[in-house]
């Protein structure tokens, strides 16, 4: 099938990422661009998780009916999600620790304070 | 087509506008649970209960107390909290919308070339691959996986068919509390005496001394946290035969630690967490699984062939689930324990500081 757009589920996985990226130029606080890296990441599970769904299909649990989803991208994602958390409490304990060297965690006030310390 | 899919996706993607809309992070976080919750009913309606018991655990409650927590503790003390509530709709930030669109343009044509949802044809979920072969999927869900006799097709791709995978995943989630130890100067996960701030506090929240919390939020915490930690206990060992396993049931098993720092306060129950326990689950996990992965050369198979193993592979499933379980269990626990406890040394002014960082505003 040849179109602009696909189904709904990866049209929102195109919404979803758009909006990340836009947090992530967008704002100037950390702790915002780190909810717009997450905005980012889920839309490719979305991706992901379509691409492993069949019309009508089951969880992959084999007792039941077929046909049964693609269980790859559910192992792919479910521990990308831990993964994703994981990696996400580095980068907030990063902001953390900028918010106690610089008394901010506004990129605009780190930027200057630093250009002021040469 | 799947009924309620459409509702569902326009509830997220409406979620995901707010979140950029509101530019205070905490409403932000809030607005992100939604997303998160929503995203959790769209892997329901695509046939994936693992992935969606683990994204309401971890997106609409881990994630958020840890982005709840550093909004708070990097918050402006003077929040403007009459201003928090109002959408910045009147500044729209014009070159971020144009490199947005730039990049969802190019996107959305490219989606456009995906066979459609569900296609049965669609070489992701087609039983042959293009040369005729059979493809992976047949394998993880065919007679290759029915020889393995364990019903949950994902816990047997996670534990058998890609268990290297698994493991660098888990080693990922390990170096990331040490990461996270590293970056804020602590040297235990839990807030012992030597951890404790100059000025003799646990160096947590900021919230009033001594903690209160309502009775209500604290009966109700002490009678769910143990049916949560249970419930996790059971998605751990039960993964083999229902949506579950150590991902799910490490996360549901860390969040329920995690509410109870929500009520009684991080500081307390950091020190109720034995360091000792903490530790244990996360080396005690990595070492499992390792050890799980390196006897199957001692019944003739390779590195990580686990059905060498002279055993029905349920129970190597079920082995490996539960060393994930404990370290995923630790690794949430003790993120959201050490990001709550701050960095060590949080006042400098007396220490080499100002050689460094300058002075304080």
């Amino acid at each position: 099938m040849i179109g602009l757009v696909g189904s709904p589920v990866y049209l929102v996985f195109v919404a979803t990422f758009a909006v990340g990226l836009y947090v992530l130029i967008d704002s100037p606080n950390l702790v915002k661009k780190v909810i717009g890296l997450n905005l980012v990441q889920v839309s490719v599970f979305i991706v992901l998780l379509g691409a492993g769904y069949v019309e009508g299909a089951t969880p992959p649990l084999l007792p039941a009916a077929e046909p049964h989803a693609n269980p790859l991208p559910h192992a792919i994602v479910l521990t990308a999600i831990v993964v994703g958390v994981a990696l996400t409490a580095v980068a907030l304990a990063l902001v953390v620790r900028l918010h106690s060297e610089f008394g901010s965690v506004d990129v605009r006030d780190i930027e200057t304070r630093l250009e002021d310390d040469g | 087509m799947i009924p309620l899919l459409e509702v569902v996706l326009l509830l997220v993607v409406l979620a995901a506008i707010l979140v950029a809309v509101f530019r205070d992070p905490i409403v932000a976080t809030a607005l992100f649970a939604v997303f998160s919750l929503g995203v959790a009913i769209v892997w329901v309606l695509l046939a994936a209960p693992d992935v969606a018991l683990t994204e309401a655990a971890v997106g609409a409650g881990v994630l958020v107390i840890l982005l709840l927590i550093a909004a708070v503790k990097t918050g402006r003390d003077e929040a403007d909290s009459s201003t928090r509530w109002r959408p910045s709709l009147d500044s729209v930030n014009l070159p971020a919308l144009l490199v947005a669109l730039a990049v969802g343009a190019p996107l959305s044509y490219t989606v456009g070339q995906f066979p459609a949802l569900g296609d049965p044809t669609a070489a992701s979920v087609s039983d042959v691959d293009p040369t005729g072969e059979p493809s992976p999927y047949a394998a993880y869900i065919g007679e290759t996986a029915a020889a393995f006799d364990v019903p949950n097709a994902v816990a047997l791709v996670l534990t058998v068919f890609r268990n290297f995978d698994t493991f660098g995943e888990v080693v990922v989630a390990f170096t990331a509390v040490v990461g996270v130890l590293i970056v804020l100067e602590r040297a235990t996960l839990t807030t012992t005496r030597a951890n404790t701030h100059r000025d003799g506090s646990g160096g947590g929240l900021r919230f009033p001394d001594p903690y209160v919390m309502s009775p209500v939020g604290m009966t109700a915490v002490r009678l769910v946290v143990p049916l949560v930690f249970a419930f996790g206990v059971y998605l751990t060992v039960h993964g083999a035969l229902t949506p579950g396993g150590g991902f799910q049931g490490g996360v549901v098993m860390g969040s329920s630690i995690v509410l109870m720092a929500l009520v009684f306060g991080h500081a307390p129950t950091s020190d109720w967490l034995a360091e000792r326990a903490l530790v244990g689950a996360l080396v005690g996990g990595l070492w499992l699984f390792l050890a799980i992965a390196v006897a199957s050369i001692a019944f003739d198979g390779t590195l990580f062939e686990v059905a060498a193993y002279p055993l029905a592979t349920i129970y190597l499933v079920d082995a490996i689930e539960v060393a994930i379980g404990l370290l995923v269990g630790g690794v949430v626990t003790a993120l959201v324990v050490t990001t709550a406890a701050g960095v060590l040394r949080e006042t400098r002014e007396d220490s080499t500081a100002d050689a460094v960082g300058g002075e304080r505003p």
